[in-house]
């Protein structure tokens, strides 16, 4: 039976704007490349294959990364109450997560997944979960999903995809 | 929905076309389109239109401002003189007409894209376009279009634009390399009314 992508409900109202042009004019994080500059970093075994075979380029940029301590601001979730982490994902265009799942979260039965776009869905906004396409949503949607699930997204629009990613534990 | 299934044809498609395609580097898009639209240009109509060349680049830039033109590397893009084999003498059985067509290959490796885009040469006379893959689908890939996406297809399948000038574009987030033929019966750069 296919997984299910379920629609909690829309709080487009707990993003100010100033929240989204910081993430605008902000560099975050540089993914895959600025991650290698921790040392202890783990990739799991879908990330690990991008790079098997030289397929895709470690020091290359995927995209951009804002955890809590790249923002002036903190998220409040009221959907998710239990101090959750969260980070948010900025694909500029031409940017791209390739397939993968998040397999720790398959090893965390209480484990939650959600995800938030902080703006409406364009054409060229590329989101597939599983073996389903996900378009048409509204800035402010939240998403429950199974995150462990295969995945991308990628955007070949001409604006920014802006998608904040939250896990409860 | 913009994109209609018309069948698939996976007994046409030549194993070799699709290895020569796999093996060979092809023309690097937009760093080497403008070389490769005169090579083109010249092949078929014995003569390069810089104007029509500039018309065209235009409106790939207008239509992308986002991107990096000079510096970026979207994808690989195959026409008759790049190849060893010629459609024009396997003739697609799928086409619904008898005339003229242009066709070239894409070859999207991992991390590569086609922005959203219009094809510009299709305004100008009724156009029957045609997109075929030539690998199954694997995760990460998509063709789209403003209001349809194709995703989950097989080697062979064919699809026809109900419209030839809708906003599309492609893209392959995946770990292995998506190849299409592509197909239209208006390109007058290409030699193609």
């Amino acid at each position: 039976m296919a997984a299910k992508m379920n629609h909690l409900g829309n709080f487009a109202d707990i993003i100010p704007q100033d929240w989204i042009d910081e993430i605008l004019y902000k560099q975050g994080w540089a993914v895959p490349k600025d991650l290698f500059l921790n040392p202890n970093v783990i990739l799991n075994q879908d990330e690990e294959k991008w790079f098997t075979n030289n397929l895709y380029d470690k020091s290359s940029k995927f995209f951009s990364v804002f955890y809590s301590d790249h923002c002036s601001f903190n998220v409040k979730l009221p959907f998710a109450p239990k101090s959750p982490d969260w980070w948010i994902v900025k694909m500029m265009p031409g940017e791209y997560i390739p397939v993968h799942g998040d397999l720790a979260m398959a090893d965390r039965p209480h484990g939650k997944s959600y995800w938030m776009p902080w703006q409406d869905w364009e054409p060229g906004h590329v989101f597939v979960w599983e073996d389903q396409f996900v378009s048409n949503y509204k800035k402010g949607d939240v998403f429950e999903y199974d995150s462990s699930v295969p995945h991308c997204a990628i955007n070949i629009g001409t604006s920014p995809r802006i998608i904040l990613q939250i896990r409860e534990y | 929905m913009s994109l209609k299934y018309i069948g698939n044809w996976a007994d046409w498609i030549k194993p070799e076309w699709v290895e020569e395609i796999l093996i060979t580097d092809g023309p690097a898009i937009p760093k080497d389109y403008k070389t490769h639209e005169e090579m083109i240009q010249k092949s078929l109509m014995g003569h390069f239109k810089e104007e029509e060349w500039i018309e065209e680049w235009k409106d790939w830039q207008q239509m992308n401002e986002a991107y990096d033109y000079e510096n970026n590397f979207f994808f690989e893009m195959y026409d008759p003189p790049d190849l060893k084999f010629n459609l024009y003498d396997d003739r697609p059985p799928f086409l619904e007409f008898d005339g003229p067509f242009a066709w070239w290959i894409t070859k999207l490796r991992p991390g590569k894209f086609t922005p959203m885009h219009r094809d510009s040469y299709s305004v100008a006379k009724p156009t029957h376009k045609y997109w075929m893959a030539w690998t199954d689908w694997e995760p990460g890939q998509v063709l789209m279009t403003e209001d349809d996406v194709i995703i989950k297809y097989r080697a062979g399948d064919v699809y026809k634009f109900d419209d030839p000038f809708i906003l599309h574009g492609a893209a392959n987030a995946g770990i292995q390399t998506r190849i299409a033929l592509q197909i239209t019966t208006w390109r007058p750069n290409r030699g193609i009314i």
